[in-house]
């Protein structure tokens, strides 16, 4: 992430520029009314963090647990995006094209553009983490982009049961006492085909505060998005990788599952013009 | 090729009910055609209900059945490309004379020769399946390939690996055109190739359907069998398919605890050890029996059912009645029930060259 960090303070002394150029039209002037007529696009950047730290692969973090851990892989899936104007309206993002692998070794996979939003000034963003039930249930030709299982959803599927792996988490801990002291966590579980097991589908609801996302024509607001890792870990249940380095399809899981909903909280909204990102 | 029909009861008005297009499956191998008719490709492969059969539960005009995506499949079917060293075909563990199941294996072994968890069943009639594996953990017949191709102690390969393979062979890009209508070659095609392959696979001129559908009479024994059969075993094994389709714990001795059967799919202490209640059609060919192949005969099978259902918690309420556990038969009922069951044999489809490796 230290590139992106870099290009946030580079992004930063850019829009300080502008508005030492533009102070009046950018502080003084709200953007025009919304005309829903016309669409504009929006980015949800999900920016993994490690508590206040930025978060990057093989470096170590603490858990609430106090052990300390590496990581090696971590990806998500973000789906059903749905977005709330300050009036109450919602838009909901057509689900064929609702669906994104978020992957910490992507850089690109971390910016979440959204295309075709009618004009308004949203304040609230509701998305899936993982895949909802009908489209686990869906044909082939129902699964393409980020769910194509020999695509960006190649290591996301358990072929022996047809699930997507909502959420996956891999590293190692010198506090396994194991061999391999690797901890996995690979959380799915979309309710059952013709039998009910467990479901890990959750959904997330984020406020943006008092300051809306204008998306416009020409404004492409960029909502940003802290995942804090170190939330996976406590908050419903403590997970000490000493007693279970290993959540997969097991009722267990749920306890990641149930951590990792709350690991998203809003932090800020870019609605100002130099939208070169 | 003169093409024959072999459904010839099935009405105008019965195809027309039919919500999808009429197909025409086999070559008739039973009634003595000859062997050169047998060996041409067809004019056309088409999907036919057999009239005996109930609507199927695939949905075939997600996957229209045309000559050429039939070639396609039985081509990947065949083809080791589909495992990571190229020694794996689908019909190393699947072969026709076998029903499509593997025959003298009680678990079949894959790459490297590493044994499977599980007995490879046999594959026919699947369009009219809703679940599958021995534990129904996929609901898709259109997505069921894809684990075999994956799992380590199968084929061993990925789906990006495999793909990219057929696009940089000289055999397979003109092979997707033909199907598909250009050689772009995705997942979708190639699982639904697979698909048109697996659901050609139909299974429905035993000398029992015949008899089903008033084309030819069983004999005295048999009938008796068949009388036997409907009284001991139709509660699970029901319908022209002879299977409910159910997770059954049958009371066979745990020998892996480890496969845990329906459970592993649903979590649910209450499936235990269960497992698909298998088709028995072309039963006397798919040898050895249950989901680990512990059974030699069909004789050992029902002596399991007669003396050796054990007692456990999930064992199906079925074969608890009072004190006594599993389904009292005699020797002489054996007999008859396994003359019985023979009846089920499908030479046609056992010997459909159209099934092949070409």
């Amino acid at each position: 992430m230290k590139q992106v960090f870099l290009s946030y303070t580079f992004r930063a002394l850019i829009v300080a520029t502008v508005f030492s150029f533009f102070s009046s039209c950018s502080d003084d002037h709200a953007p025009t009314a919304p005309d829903t007529t016309k669409t504009g696009a929006i980015v949800l950047e999900f920016d993994n963090v490690a508590g206040d730290d930025e978060f990057t692969f093989n470096k170590e973090y603490t858990n609430a647990a106090g052990e300390k851990f590496t990581t090696t892989i971590l990806k998500y899936y973000i789906s059903n995006i749905s977005l709330v104007t300050t009036s109450g309206t919602v838009y909901t993002v057509p689900q064929d094209n609702s669906y994104f692998l978020v992957d910490e070794s992507v850089p690109t996979s971390t910016k979440v553009k959204l295309s075709n939003i009618p004009e308004g000034d949203y304040k609230e963003v509701r998305y899936t983490i993982g895949v909802d039930s009908v489209r686990s249930t869906m044909p082939i030709e129902k699964r393409q982009g980020a769910l194509d299982m020999s695509g960006q959803g190649k290591d996301m599927y358990w072929d022996w049961n047809s699930g997507y792996i909502f959420f996956k988490m891999e590293g190692s801990s010198p506090a396994i006492n194991e061999v391999e002291n690797n901890f996995r966590f690979h959380i799915g579980g979309f309710g059952g085909y013709s039998a009910q097991t467990i479901n890990n589908i959750k959904t997330v609801t984020l406020s943006m505060g008092t300051t809306p996302a204008t998306v416009r024509s020409d404004i492409a607001p960029e909502v940003h998005i802290l995942a804090d890792i170190l939330r996976v870990f406590s908050g419903n249940k403590t997970i000490e990788l000493a007693k279970n380095p290993s959540y997969m399809f097991s009722r267990s899981s749920v306890d990641i599952a149930n951590n990792y909903m709350n690991m998203f909280s809003f932090d800020h909204v870019h609605n100002d013009a130099a939208h070169s990102h | 090729m003169k093409f024959i029909r072999p459904f010839r009861c099935m009405t105008a008005q019965k195809i027309l009910r039919l919500s999808f297009i009429i197909i025409i499956p086999f070559a008739l191998l039973s009634c003595g055609e000859t062997d050169t008719a047998i060996n041409q490709e067809p004019e056309k492969i088409e999907f036919i209900i057999p009239s005996n059969f109930p609507a199927p539960v695939y949905n075939i005009s997600r996957n229209p059945i045309t000559t050429d995506g039939f070639i396609l499949g039985r081509t990947l079917f065949y083809d080791g490309i589909l495992s990571r060293d190229g020694t794996i075909s689908c019909g190393t563990c699947h072969q026709q004379s076998a029903a499509f199941a593997h025959a003298a294996h009680d678990l079949s072994h894959g790459i490297d020769d590493k044994l499977t968890l599980r007995n490879t069943p046999a594959l026919h009639n699947l369009a009219w399946q809703k679940e599958f594996f021995w534990d129904g953990g996929v609901g898709d017949l259109d997505l069921f390939a894809i684990n075999p191709i994956q799992a380590h102690n199968e084929m061993d390969e990925t789906l990006p690996n495999v793909l990219n393979k057929l696009r940089q062979s000289a055999k397979y890009p003109p092979l997707f055109k033909k199907a598909f209508g250009s050689d772009s070659i995705t997942l979708e095609r190639f699982l639904k190739a697979l698909s048109q392959f697996q659901l050609m696979c139909i299974s429905s001129n035993s000398r029992f359907d015949k008899y089903q559908r008033g084309e030819a009479s069983l004999t005295a024994e048999e009938m008796q069998g068949k009388t036997l059969f409907d009284n001991k075993c139709t509660s699970c094994h029901k319908g022209t398919f002879f299977t409910d389709l159910s997770y059954r714990n049958n009371g066979l001795t745990i020998r892996n605890k480890a496969d845990s059967g329906r459970a592993k799919i649903t979590l649910n202490s209450d499936h235990l050890y269960q497992f698909k209640v298998p088709s028995l059609r072309n039963i006397t060919e798919t040898a050895p029996y249950m989901h680990d192949g512990r059974f030699s005969s069909l004789e050992k099978v029902l002596d399991h059912y007669d003396k050796g259902v054990k007692d456990s918690p999930t064992l199906d309420p079925l074969l608890r009645q009072g004190t006594i556990l599993g389904i009292p038969l005699t020797a002489e009922e054996k007999r008859l029930i396994i003359v019985f069951l023979a009846t089920l044999k499908d030479d046609t489809f056992l010997r459909n060259r159209l099934l092949s490796q070409q």
